[in-house]
């Protein structure tokens, strides 16, 4: 091999950070992302370790402590911090267990929402053509479809289960992650990096899934965040309507309904549910945000 | 012998504008465009912008189809050899090495991409020849695992050079590789371009707005104008002394430019055709001045002229006579 002979001289001494270390840098100063981050790893916190931090098992009745109220108000008792319901059911164990259903409807969903629309989404933006058109297509038939009313009339053809909900949800929220992956895409594609791996024989399953896929990973992050609070919300509706999770079982949005005959007189059973659906909504769009701000690209060096 | 490329009467056409319901128009990117290339030779090709550089560049690469004509790679016809053989034998250098490397891979590995989708080298092994690559281009060794984002123009042009031969290609095509670098790398790049030609016993079509690059760097010239090449010799021919009028005038836009500002754009009177409406007859007859009256009517042919050949009905002795001035274009 030849001799190095030229001495390059645009070299930088100190190499400016890496990405990595750039986007740790921006969340640390970012309150909004922090407080988000807070929120949701304390759902997530609940949801993993119900079992362990639940004060009382969440299906277990005894009557003959019934609506006991919450610690803070007269009557109320340090065994039962947020009270019981009318089975004397420990509400703090069931907003506990009902964290476990929320995460898994949100994140569950968001996953079959962002894998069907990312997809559709990256194969549009990449192939063009025909194959954009039917996704274009897809797209502009999904949104013109009312979401909910179809989850609800999907849901009395095949009940309200915690996987039934997951699937409907997922199949009905795609929209977003197809359109903002398939924008992107497009972006992409006539990037000469694209040409470059093309000259180098890469196939298109790799074009798609190892040079476009990473570049347009941060979009879906983001998306995912704010289709996750959306897929919490629809389920906490479904389910206090009633065609949703079923009860004994806990879900925020069943605990609200089954609170709801006690609206004047034990209101803590609606309010509490309620704001804990409220906070994780808040800190998951705290987070989206905060993630839309941290991985934004930096300007070009 | 064989010439290592050749091109024969190419022609590119793209609809545009077409819809399910719409005709559209058709944009002539290439038209009949004919040259071939030697082994270990570096042959530039100038021109203004959109005249089809870089579609020729991505025909020679296989990666667009021609719409009429054929690409003889090593005496084969392009369109018959493998996908696989052809990404191995001839590798493209881009003009922005921004958008030539993809922002979320490293350094090693973005080298190491033409090894990575061969897969006939383990990912060690091809990170190995990337870190060799890396030695040989000038980059050092702790940049391995860096991002693109972290580099300079310069170095990232150098790694764009080292993933262009990690696979010993034969034939590589630069569009425009220092155009879009400061002035001040682009001479270093030129250098290893060079240095890497010797190295590897490399053929380059070499793409290139500046003359003066091309007059240090290229054995032969080719000119384009509108999808044709208007003339093609000796690069001291075609830069010194060119015949065609529109080469003319390219030596003459260039001649005073201050080196300090870069690229002298190639603007002169009027500006450059409609490419979706080409003028009839020679592209060129709206802008040259010595155009009679053949010109807008017939598209001249390639004419022999010493060693160089050359489009123009000034040329042609079925037409010269014909020509108000001709005795000074005679040599
Ligand atoms: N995929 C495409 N579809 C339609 N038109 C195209 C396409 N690619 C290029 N063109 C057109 O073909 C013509 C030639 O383009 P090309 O990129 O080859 O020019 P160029 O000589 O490389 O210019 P530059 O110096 O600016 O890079 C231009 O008019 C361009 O708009
Ligand atoms: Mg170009």
């Amino acid at each position: 091999m030849a001799s190095n002979l030229h001495q390059p001289t645009d070299l930088p001494e100190v190499l400016p950070l890496s990405p990595r270390r750039e986007m740790l840098l921006r969340a640390q100063g970012h309150k909004g992302f922090l407080i988000g981050l807070a929120i949701v790893t304390l759902a997530a916190l609940c949801a993993v370790l119900a079992p362990v931090i639940a004060p009382h098992d969440p299906y277990v009745q005894d009557l003959t402590n019934r609506l006991l109220p919450p610690v803070w108000q007269d009557g109320g008792s340090a065994a039962h911090l947020l009270g019981t319901d009318q089975f004397g059911r420990d509400l703090l164990s069931r907003v506990i267990y009902g964290a476990r259903v929320t995460m898994l409807v949100g994140v569950g969903a968001v996953v079959v929402s962002g894998f069907i629309g990312s997809l559709l989404g990256l194969l549009g933006g990449y192939f063009g053509g025909w194959v954009d058109s039917a996704v274009v297509f897809l797209t502009s038939v999904k949104l013109a479809m009312p979401g909910v009313l179809i989850a609800l009339s999907l849901l009395t053809i095949f009940g309200g289960s915690l996987l039934s909900i997951t699937l409907i949800v997922g199949f009905l929220f795609w929209d977003r992650f197809a359109i903002v992956v398939r924008t992107a895409t497009q972006q992409l594609r006539s990037s000469d990096f694209i040409t470059a791996a093309e000259t180098a024989g890469a196939s298109k399953a790799w074009i798609i899934g190892r040079e476009i896929l990473p570049n347009v990973l941060n979009q879906i992050i983001v998306v995912a965040s704010l289709e996750m609070a959306i897929a919490i919300l629809v389920e906490a509706s479904l389910s206090f309507l009633g065609l949703g999770i079923q009860p004994p079982m806990p879900s925020w949005g069943l605990l609200v309904s089954e609170g709801r005959p006690y609206l004047m007189f034990k209101p803590y059973l609606i309010n509490v549910p309620g704001l804990t659906i409220f906070v994780l909504v808040v800190g998951i769009n705290l987070l989206g945000d905060g993630l839309r701000d941290i991985l934004s690209p930096r300007g070009r060096a | 012998m064989t010439a290592l490329l050749e091109a024969r009467d190419l022609s590119v056409i793209f609809p545009i504008g077409r819809t399910l319901f719409r005709a559209g128009q058709s944009l002539r990117a290439l038209n009949n465009v004919q040259f071939s290339l030697e082994r270990g030779e570096v042959l530039a090709l100038v021109g203004e912008s959109g005249c089809g550089k870089s579609t020729l560049a991505k025909v020679l690469l296989g990666i667009q189809a021609p719409t009429a004509g054929e690409v003889f790679f090593d005496g084969r016809p392009l369109a018959d050899q493998s996908r696989r053989d052809l990404a191995r034998r001839v590798q493209p250098i881009f003009q922005d090495p921004y958008s030539s490397l993809n922002p979320r891979h490293t350094i090693a590995d973005l080298i190491a991409l033409p090894l990575f989708v061969r897969r006939e080298v383990s990912t060690a092994q091809a990170r190995a020849e990337a870190r060799e690559m890396m030695g040989l281009v000038g980059l050092p060794r702790r940049l391995e695992h860096a991002y693109p984002g972290q580099l300079s123009g310069g170095q990232r042009q150098r790694v764009a050079i080292a993933r262009a031969l990690v696979t010993r290609p034969e034939l590589v095509i630069c569009d425009e590789p220092t155009s879009a670098l400061d002035v001040s790398v682009q001479a270093q790049i030129l250098n290893l371009l060079q240095e890497m030609k010797e190295t590897f016993d490399l053929t380059y079509l070499f793409i290139s707005h500046d003359l003066s690059t091309v007059r240090h760097f290229s054995d032969r010239v080719a000119v384009m104008y509108l999808g044709q090449i208007v003339e093609i010799g000796a690069t001291a021919d075609v830069i010194d002394r060119p015949l065609h009028p529109y080469a003319q005038k390219l030596k003459n836009a260039v001649l005073p430019a201050d080196p300090s500002r870069g690229l002298p754009p190639l603007r002169f009177d009027g500006g450059f055709p409609d490419p979706t409406n080409p003028p009839p007859g020679c592209p060129f007859h709206p802008r040259c001045p010595d155009a009679f009256e053949i010109c807008p009517r017939l598209r001249p042919d390639r004419i022999a002229q010493g060693a160089s050949q050359v489009a123009c009905h000034l040329y042609d002795p079925r037409h010269r006579a014909a020509a108000p001035d001709h005795s000074a274009k005679e040599t």
